[in-house]
C-alpha cells in the first residue's frame, strides 16, 4: 500500500516577472514502511515535493495523495488536521517552541490533538521522550539542549502522534557527524520497529547510506530511483 | 491550559515588548480612570452648583414662555408669569418619583438711582424665604445682617449684584445699622460714605403688567457658595415685595368680580366693550391685574415652579412632566435644568463632550500603537509561529495564543492602571486644588478638585479598556493566524 502517490505535480513560483519552475511533472509513489531518501544538489525541488507532501505548500497542478487523501484542493483547516494526525516533520533547525520544555514540546501535539487526558499525554510524551534517549533532560527548555538533543526532542515530537508518514528536511544538517549518525539510527531503528514510513531530504552521502530507497530529483525532475 | 501557559512563557520571553505595550495599557487605563473620574465629579460637581444650589433638576415655566432659558436669557428677556400654580402644583407634587417643588418669580429690575446717576439692572428672585432655604439647604452664605422672617420684607444682596450695582450706578448697599465697607466689593471698598445705601429703590420690567417701584430695606449681605460669580447677579426679595414691582396681584389683594365682570373682561367681542352695554367692573386695582385675577382665579403669580426629582434623571423628569401637564390642559410646560441656565448648561455639556472626546482620542491614539506593536511582535515570531502550524496548530489556534497574550498584558498591565487611577482619584481631593474660577469650578466640581468614581466607573473603565484592547488586537490575531508553515521555511 502506497502511503503518498504523486503524479505529473508541477510547482511553479512567481519571482518578480519570471516564473521558476520547481517541480516539472513529478510521479513517485512511496510505499508503506519505506525508508526514502530524496537527493539532489541544492536548488533541485526536493524540499518543496517534501513540503508538497507534508501539506506546507500546495501544488501549482497535479495530484497528490496523501494517507489516500488526495490534498491538492483540501482547505486549509484540512490539511493542517493532516499534518497533526498523519505526517510528521523534523525540521533542519529542529524548530522547537522556545518557551517550553523538551517534554513540552513533545506533548504539544498530542495537546494540539485534544484526545487525551493530561495525564496520558505526559505519559506518552515521557515514553517517546525515553525512547530517543533524552529522558534526563525532560525539563530543559531547547536552549539548555544540544544540537543533537534539540534533533532527538524533534523526532519524538514527529512521532508521538504515531503519524503514517514522517518528513525530515535535512536532518543531520546541522549535526556533528557523531551526532548525525546517532540520529539516523535512531530514526532507522522507528522505522523498523514501528513500521512509520520515513522520507527525508539530503544531500549528504553519509546520511544515503541508510536510506533503503533514493530517489533523485534534479531540476525539478526526477532522474534517478 | 495549553494556551494561557504558552501566553505567560511568551511575554516573558519577549519582556521588552511586554514592557511596551504594558507601559501604554498602564498608562491609557491611568488615564481613561481619572478621566472618568472627572467627568464624574464635574456632574457631580454640577448637580451641586446648579440643581442643589438653585434650578433644581427641572423648571415648571409658562406655556407663553417662549425662550427655555428663563435664568439667564439673554438682554434679561421677561418671564413670563405662570398661572393656576395651584392646580399645576398639586399635579407636580403628586408624582412619587418628586421630592419637592419650589415656586419663585424671576425677572430683570431696575435700581432707580437717587443721586440722579444712572439706574442699576440686576436679576430679582421673589421667595418664601423659609421655603427657598429648606430647598436650597446650603446655597447661600450670609455675610452680614439676616434673612427676612415670616411676613418680613427686605432684600438679600450677594456680594456679585452689589458689585454690579456699584459698577452702573457708584453706589453701595449695605444693611442698616452696618458700615463695616470690608463686606463689600474688592473695588467698592474705598468708596465714599455718601454714596453708601440701606436702601434700594426696585422697579420692575413687564410688557404686561403695570410695574410699580418698590423701596426695599437692605436686610442681608451674602454669597452663593458655588458658582458665585454668576449667580451672585441674583438678588433676593420676599415674593410680596416682588409681586408689587412686577405689578403682579399680591396674596393680600384679592379680587371679587361678578359673572357678567368676568365675561367683560375675558370678551374678545371690543363692540359689547365700547358700546357702553358692558358694565366695567369699578375698581383702584389696575384692569390688567383685574385680567390676572380673572384668569388666575386669584392664585398668586410666580414665574417658576422648582422641582427636585428623585430617582429619575431630569430629561426624563422634564419629558413626564410635560406630558402630565398636558394632559391635564394647565397652562404650563417643563423645561430640564441645563436647558433652563442656557449657556452654562451648553457651557457643561461642551465641557463634558471635550473630556469624553479627549477619552475617545486616546483610546484611538493607544489601540493603533498598541495594535501596531502587537503586529511588529506577531512578524517578529513568524518562523515560532510558522512551526507550530507545520506540527497541527490551526489558525484559531494561533489567532487565541495572540488573544491571550493580551488579555494577560491587559489584566495584568490595564489592571494595575485602572487601581491606580482610582487611587489617584481618591488622593486629588487631599491635595487641596483650589479656584475661584466659575468655568473651572464647572470641571473640578466645585471650588476644590474633586474627581469622583463611582463603582458604575469603574465598570465602564473595565468596558473600555476590554474594548481598546479587543479591537487592537484584531489585526495582530488575523495577521499571525494568516502566517502559514511555509513563510516560516522561507524566512530560515
Amino acid at each position: 500500500m502506497n502511503v503518498v502517490e504523486i503524479h505529473n505535480l508541477v510547482k511553479d513560483y512567481p519571482l518578480g516577472d519570471t516564473i521558476v519552475h520547481a517541480l516539472r511533472g513529478v510521479d513517485l509513489e512511496i510505499p508503506q514502511g519505506s525508508f526514502m531518501s530524496i537527493t539532489g544538489p541544492s536548488g533541485s525541488g526536493k524540499t518543496t515535493l517534501l513540503n508538497i507532501i507534508g501539506c506546507i505548500d500546495t501544488a501549482t497542478s497535479g495530484s497528490v495523495k496523501v494517507g489516500g487523501a488526495e490534498t491538492s484542493n483540501l482547505p486549509d483547516k484540512k490539511l493542517t488536521d493532516l499534518r497533526l494526525h498523519t505526517i510528521g516533520f523534523i525540521f533542519q533547525t529542529f524548530n522547537l517552541v522556545p518557551v517550553l520544555s523538551a517534554l513540552e514540546n513533545v506533548e504539544f501535539p498530542l495537546l494540539l490533538q485534544g484526545n487525551l487526558s493530561a495525564s496520558k499525554v505526559r505519559e506518552k510524551a515521557r515514553q517517546f521522550l525515553s525512547s530517543v534517549g533524552i529522558a534526563d533532560h525532560e525539563k530543559h527548555k531547547p536552549a539548555e539542549l544540544s544540537g543533537g538533543q534539540r534533533q532527538r526532542v524533534a523526532i519524538a515530537r514527529a512521532l508521538v502522534t504515531d503519524p503514517t508518514l514522517v518528513l525530515a528536511d535535512e536532518p543531520t544538517a546541522n549535526l556533528d557527524s557523531e551526532n548525525g549518525e546517532s540520529i539516523l539510527q535512531l530514526m532507522q531503528a522507528m522505522n523498523t520497529e514501528r513500521g512509520t514510513t520515513f522520507v527525508f531530504s539530503t544531500h549528504d552521502a553519509q546520511v544515503l547510506r541508510y536510506a533503503r530507497t533514493v530517489v533523485q530529483i534534479h531540476d525539478g525532475r526526477i532522474v534517478g530511483a | 491550559m495549553l494556551i494561557w501557559r504558552l501566553a505567560w512563557r511568551n511575554l516573558w520571553r519577549h519582556r521588552g515588548l511586554s514592557m511596551v505595550v504594558g507601559g501604554i495599557l498602564f498608562l491609557g487605563a491611568l488615564l481613561l480612570t481619572f478621566g472618568n473620574g472627572v467627568v464624574s465629579g464635574m456632574e457631580r460637581g454640577l448637580e451641586r452648583q446648579v440643581v442643589e444650589s438653585f434650578t433644581g433638576d427641572v423648571v415648571i415655566v409658562s406655556d407663553k414662555q417662549e425662550d427655555d432659558a428663563v435664568f439667564l436669557s439673554m438682554m434679561g428677556k421677561e418671564v413670563e408669569p405662570i398661572y393656576r400654580i395651584g392646580a399645576i402644583r398639586a399635579l407636580v407634587d403628586s408624582q412619587k418619583w418628586v421630592r419637592a417643588s419650589l415656586p419663585v418669580g424671576k425677572n430683570m429690575v431696575m435700581a432707580l438711582n437717587d443721586a440722579e446717576g444712572s439706574p442699576g439692572y440686576i436679576f430679582l428672585l421673589g421667595v418664601d424665604f423659609a421655603a427657598w432655604r429648606k430647598f436650597f439647604p446650603d446655597a447661600f452664605q450670609l455675610q452680614a445682617g439676616s434673612i427676612p422672617g415670616p411676613g418680613l420684607r427686605g432684600i438679600v444682596l450677594p456680594n456679585g449684584a452689589n458689585t454690579q450695582l456699584y459698577q452702573q450706578m457708584g453706589q453701595v448697599f449695605l444693611p442698616e445699622g452696618i458700615d463695616d465697607t470690608s463686606l463689600l466689593p474688592t473695588e467698592a471698598r474705598k468708596v465714599d460714605r455718601s454714596r453708601i445705601r440701606h436702601e434700594v429703590v426696585v422697579m420692575g420690567y413687564s410688557n404686561t403688567m403695570s410695574s410699580s417701584d418698590q423701596r426695599m430695606k437692605v436686610a442681608a449681605l451674602g454669597r452663593y457658595r458655588a458658582l458665585n460669580t454668576i449667580w451672585g447677579k441674583f438678588a433676593l426679595t420676599d415674593i410680596e415685595s416682588y409681586r408689587s414691582v412686577m405689578g403682579y396681584l399680591r396674596q393680600d389683594e384679592k379680587v371679587v368680580l361678578t359673572q357678567d365682570q368676568k365675561d367683560v373682561l375675558t370678551s374678545n367681542d371690543l363692540d359689547d366693550l365700547l358700546s357702553g352695554n358692558a358694565d366695567a367692573p369699578k375698581s383702584n386695582v389696575a384692569s390688567d391685574t383685574l385680567a390676572q385675577a380673572v384668569v388666575a382665579g386669584n392664585d398668586p403669580l410666580w414665574n417658576l415652579l422648582l422641582v427636585r426629582l428623585g430617582g429619575v434623571g431630569a430629561d426624563e423628569g422634564a419629558r413626564r412632566l410635560d406630558t402630565l401637564l398636558k394632559e391635564a390642559k394647565l397652562p404650563a410646560r417643563a423645561v430640564p435644568w441645563n436647558k433652563a441656565v442656557g449657556v452654562i448648561g451648553s457651557m457643561a455639556m461642551l465641557i463634558r463632550g471635550a473630556l469624553l472626546g479627549f477619552a475617545a482620542l486616546l483610546f484611538v491614539v493607544a489601540g493603533i500603537v498598541i495594535a501596531n506593536t502587537l503586529a511588529m511582535s506577531a512578524l517578529e515570531r513568524t518562523t515560532e509561529i510558522g512551526m507550530m502550524r507545520a506540527v497541527g496548530a490551526k489558525r484559531g489556534f494561533i489567532a487565541r495564543l495572540m488573544l491571550s497574550e493580551t488579555a494577560v498584558l491587559a489584566a495584568s498591565f490595564g489592571g494595575a492602571g485602572l487601581i491606580s487611577g482610582a487611587l489617584l482619584v481618591a488622593l486629588t481631593p487631599l491635595l487641596g486644588v483650589h479656584t475661584g474660577n466659575d468655568l473651572l469650578q464647572m470641571v473640578y466640581g466645585g471650588e476644590v478638585f474633586h474627581p469622583l468614581l463611582r463603582p458604575q466607573d469603574l465598570v465602564v473603565c473595565l468596558l473600555e479598556l476590554a474594548l481598546v484592547v479587543g479591537l487592537a488586537s484584531l489585526y495582530p490575531m488575523k495577521l499571525a493566524a494568516s502566517i502559514t508553515p511555509l513563510d516560516a521555511i522561507t524566512r530560515e
